[in-house]
């Protein structure tokens, strides 16, 4: 049994307590060494992607010990085609996150021991196979981001670490009562209960009543954490309280979490629920997206407007997934990526100009392409991604989802289609506003280009954001043999 | 062969050679010139305790009755006299400081600790009513003077007379209650209270419900649930703070002890009726319990009124009646006991006004991750364990209390303990917020901290454990559900 997986989580984690060590005073190392182990994690992790096997659904590079045996508890990871790219986008993200903390002058290292910590949980969500550990890593994650936000946030940071918090864990805890029943109304021949996801898959029958309780007790912890409309009201706190970094990962990995949650644990464990709850989960996906992208159009602030974004693009996520056919659901797998990416750079490229100017307003700025060229050029090109043009990522997600989803709801489809045309306004509206046009503040007359650093932190998102725009195929070939398989088992 | 191991006197072992402590405490108050005594009495009890420990060690192969079926010695027994004589040596050993700024400099203090946890191992052997009053009395006298100890706030004499005089009350259930159950079945033993119900299942005099209803009230008075827990928030509050900790998990451990014995064997038959009697217990002092702590404004009183919460946890687990719940039970009053103790102990070390509504104020905290990490850090891992959030030792003891109710079917309480464990959430997270989020106010913020080298190792203690039994909770599960065997 090789210890891959394993070390791919828990190498943040070492490097967080090997930082405690370190005193405070020095910072440089403190950056340093974060960045290291990032890029350890990263490339560690890459080679999954040669290794994985596309010809199988099984779950791969398992890793599977007791750990509380008395209640029938393992540690058991494994991957399969739908997580493989997750992890990979967690441990890619966790360098240039470290890249772009930048501005983060104040405690230095308490903020990158959360950092570490994060990825640890964040990654152990993405890879445990058993119920119970998927629960202890989904809680644990909760800590370090409430300190990301409630100690390097903005003015109003308590409030929103506080909501964030309590909002995960109500969501979280009816979930565990959820675990609990069908732990105990399992039973695996000659093992007794179990938390075990590929026993309980196999052995799992629930009546329908139960169903769908279980389905809606989970569900309603993954929507919270997407988040689908109308339990998204903590994500635009969160983001614009946030550091651009907590901001980055919120945005790229943690709303994925949700995501990730339906398809792995809440669509194919209780079929008769999907069924049940396909028309409202369908609905509320469009209504969040319609409504994010409205919303986002009229902000007045950068972040909060890509904040808003993300409940209209998550819902496209949601569409795809409860449309449930090969197409939507590929679409909603690769959108999960494009999100991070595109997402998590349009955060980055709004703290770089935070940082300049100390302020996020629309109206503060007007004209800037002319001093920030370059700049400009990268954020269209995001924000287009973003948008969904042919030939960038976000086409590709968006494509395939409308696509599918027109094949078993069409009307919907149509609707959620005007959604693109929204995020075509929001977006350019925006970038008519900040880049075009005459100078209209004078502050802004000094604003230098991008740094050497700050290229080096969105280099490799664009780099991702064309290839997957541009050839999507190595990256939709590694969950096709998976997706057919959810389908089977999600659909009833 | 003298064998204090296999002989039927050598099952009270322990509680001898607390006696012993106890008199040996006097004798060296009494020698040692004033101003050493206090310091020596400590010593010798401390010393005292362990032996106490190691007793029950030795002895914990030697089961069965003694006093001709009055005290029953078995695992269950062996279980608490560990971890009641554990947590009065924690207690003790972190007094020092305390009672020194507390102006309590009397060696009474602890030699009321030791009677007191006399009353609570007399308590978790009794099997029978009357052994159960008379330890529930010993402990309760106890507490009632250490409660006043701090007779320089008022406070204090007020938590006294009030905790005693509804003590006193209470007694008057308890004693009608074993008188009443005396007239039905002709004993007070627990198991020939048992044999007499289920030689009458289905057709049980009126007057044995009636005693069992009044013992019940006299039970939960001790453990302070909901509508008998009027007396916990004054006393907690005018306690002095050692003392507050010690109350919150020792004796509240020793009262859901004799509960759990009571109900399990004595009353087992009563079972169905009680269960749903102490379902709206459970649910009615949880929520309670949350929703004064809500609103408070002084760490010490959110602790106290939030055990008032953890309490009815504990019943969640005890109206199961089985042996997971029960296991369930022992888990969470063990790792309650840890978290608590360790957290009253940051809150002594913070606190910096003795005096009556001015110390334990949350904004002493501020920013207290800057002045002090490891403190911080320390109360940042108990208040996570209190509030039931992985990977602490608080987490698993909730998780064994709701997958105990889920699987008798109590779903429906299973989710309202869920959701008052999230409310908790707010309040707990909400002493985070001071020492991690709030910047620090360095013109109103306490000057030193009350700290001794006891009090460090204590906490580290307590931090280790809970994270420990956090990540690995096997072990003491294994225990736990080994020492209820004999109740099933």
């Amino acid at each position: 049994m090789s210890l891959w997986l394993t070390s791919i989580v828990f190498i943040p984690l070492l490097g967080a307590l090997l930082l405690i060590l370190v005193p405070s005073s020095k910072s440089a190392f403190i950056r340093g060494w974060s960045f290291v182990v990032m890029l350890i994690g990263f490339i560690v992790s890459l080679p999954l992607f040669w290794a994985y096997d596309t010809s199988t659904a099984a779950f791969q590079f398992v890793e599977r010990l007791p750990w509380i045996p008395s209640i029938g508890i393992n540690y058991h990871l494994g991957l399969d085609g739908i997580s493989l790219l997750l992890v990979l986008l967690t441990t890619f993200l966790g360098p240039i996150v470290i890249l772009g903390s930048g501005a983060i002058k104040k405690h230095l290292k308490g903020y990158f021991i959360s950092i570490l910590l994060l990825q640890t949980g964040m990654l152990g969500t993405f890879v445990a196979l058993d119920l119970f550990l998927f629960y202890i890593f989904w809680e644990v994650m909760l800590i370090p981001m409430y300190f990301l936000i409630g100690i390097w946030g903005g003015v109003e940071r308590i409030y929103a670490a506080v909501k964030f918090f309590i909002y995960t864990m109500v969501g979280s805890l009816l979930m565990l009562v959820g675990i609990l029943w069908i732990y105990f109304n399992t039973t695996v021949p000659g093992l007794g209960h179990t938390f075990d996801y590929t026993l309980l898959m196999q052995h799992a029958n629930f009546p329908l009543q139960a169903q769908l309780w279980l389905f809606a007790a989970f569900a309603l912890a993954f929507a919270i954490k997407v988040p689908m409309f109308p339990f998204h009201t903590w994500l635009p706190d969160a983001h614009v309280q946030a550091p651009t970094a907590g901001s980055v990962i919120l945005a790229g990995v943690l709303l994925k979490m949700g995501t990730y949650g339906y398809i792995r644990f809440a669509m194919p464990m209780f079929p008769d629920g999907v069924e049940f709850f396909k028309p409202a989960m369908i609905a509320l996906a469009v209504i969040g997206i319609i409504y994010g992208a409205l919303v986002s159009i009229a902000q007045k602030d950068m972040k909060k407007l890509v904040a808003y974004s993300s409940v209209s693009h998550l819902g496209f996520v949601m569409l795809g997934l409860f449309a449930l056919n090969a197409q939507a659901v590929s679409g909603a797998l690769i959108q999960m990526i494009n999100h991070g990416l595109s997402t998590g750079a349009l955060f980055l490229l709004v703290g770089i100009v935070y940082d300049r100017r100390h302020t996020r307003m629309i109206a503060d700025y007007g004209g800037i392409a002319k001093v920030m060229p370059w700049y400009a050029v990268v954020f269209t090109v995001v924000a287009l991604s973003s948008i969904g043009m042919p030939g960038l990522n976000g086409f590709v997600g968006e494509f395939l989802i409308l696509v599918g989803a027109f094949k078993t709801a069409p009307v919907w489809a149509i609707i959620s289609a005007t959604g693109v045309i929204l995020a075509a306004i929001y977006l350019l509206w925006m970038l008519r506003r900040v880049f075009y046009g005459p100078m209209t503040h004078k502050e802004n007359e000094s604003l230098k280009d991008l740094t050497r650093w700050e290229w080096a932190t969105l280099l490799p998102l664009l780099v991702f954001i064309v290839w997957i725009g541009v050839y999507p195929k190595p990256f939709l070939s590694k969950f096709t043999v998976s997706i057919q398989h959810f389908l089977e088992q999600a659909i009833r | 062969m003298f064998d204090l191991a296999t002989m039927q006197i050598g099952r009270l072992l322990p509680e001898m050679i607390l006696i012993g402590v106890a008199l040996v405490a006097i004798l060296v108050d009494v020698i040692l010139p004033r101003g050493k005594s206090t310091r020596g009495v400590q010593g010798s009890v401390m010393i005292g305790l362990l032996v106490v420990m190691a007793s029950a060690f030795y002895t914990r192969e030697n089961t069965g009755t003694a006093f001709g079926g009055m005290v029953m010695i078995d695992g269950f027994t062996y279980f608490f006299r560990l971890i009641l004589t554990f947590v009065t040596l924690l207690i003790v050993a972190v007094s020092e400081k305390y009672i020194e700024i507390a102006r309590i400099r009397v060696a009474e203090y602890y030699l009321l600790l030791v009677f007191s946890l006399f009353g609570m191992l007399l308590m978790v052997m009794a099997q029978d009513l009357l052994i159960i009053f008379l330890g529930i009395e010993t402990m309760s006298i106890s507490l009632y003077a250490l409660v006043g100890m701090a007779r320089h706030r008022m406070s204090s004499n007020e938590g006294a007379i009030k905790y005693f005089l509804l003590g006193a009350f209470t007694t008057g259930f308890f004693v009608y209650g074993i008188a009443l159950m005396f007239g039905v079945v002709g004993s007070t033993n627990l198991t020939d209270i048992m044999l007499y119900m289920s030689s009458h299942i289905g057709n049980l005099p009126i007057l044995a419900w009636a005693a069992s209803g009044l013992i019940l009230v006299a039970f939960a008075f001790k453990a302070a649930l909901v509508p008998f827990h009027w007396w916990s928030p004054d006393a907690y509050e005018g306690a002095p703070t050692t003392i507050t900790a010690f109350m919150s998990t020792a004796p509240k451990a020793a009262a859901f002890a004799v509960f759990l014995r009571v109900f399990y064997v004595a009353f087992g038959e009563m079972s169905t009726e009680w269960t749903t009697v102490l379902w709206w217990i459970a649910a009615i002092t949880m929520t309670f319990g949350n929703l004064l702590a809500l609103q408070q404004d002084s760490v010490k009183r959110m602790l106290a009124f939030s055990s008032i919460t953890h309490a009815g946890y504990l019943v969640v687990a005890l109206l199961t009646f089985d042996q997971i719940g029960a296991a369930a039970m022992l888990f969470y009053l063990v790792v309650y006991a840890l978290m608590n103790v360790g957290a009253f102990l940051i809150a002594i070390a913070v606190n910096k006004n003795e005096d009556d509504n001015k110390g334990y104020h949350f904004n002493d905290y501020k920013g207290l991750i800057w002045r002090k990490p490891w403190m911080a850090l320390a109360m940042l891992v108990f208040m996570l364990a209190l509030a039931g959030i992985p990977p602490t030792a608080g987490f698993f003891g909730k998780y064994y209390i709701f997958s105990a109710a889920v699987k008798s079917g109590f779903i429906g309480l299973a989710v309202i303990g869920m959701l008052n464990g999230a409310a908790s959430v707010y309040y707990y997270l909400r002493l985070i917020v001071y020492m991690f989020l709030k910047d620090r106010d360095e013109a109103n913020e306490p000057v030193g901290f009350n700290l001794n080298s006891a009090m460090v190792q204590v906490v580290v203690i307590c931090v280790v454990l809970v994270l420990l039994v956090g990540l690995f909770p096997d072990f003491l599960l294994n225990v736990a559900t080994q020492s209820v065997t004999v109740l099933m």
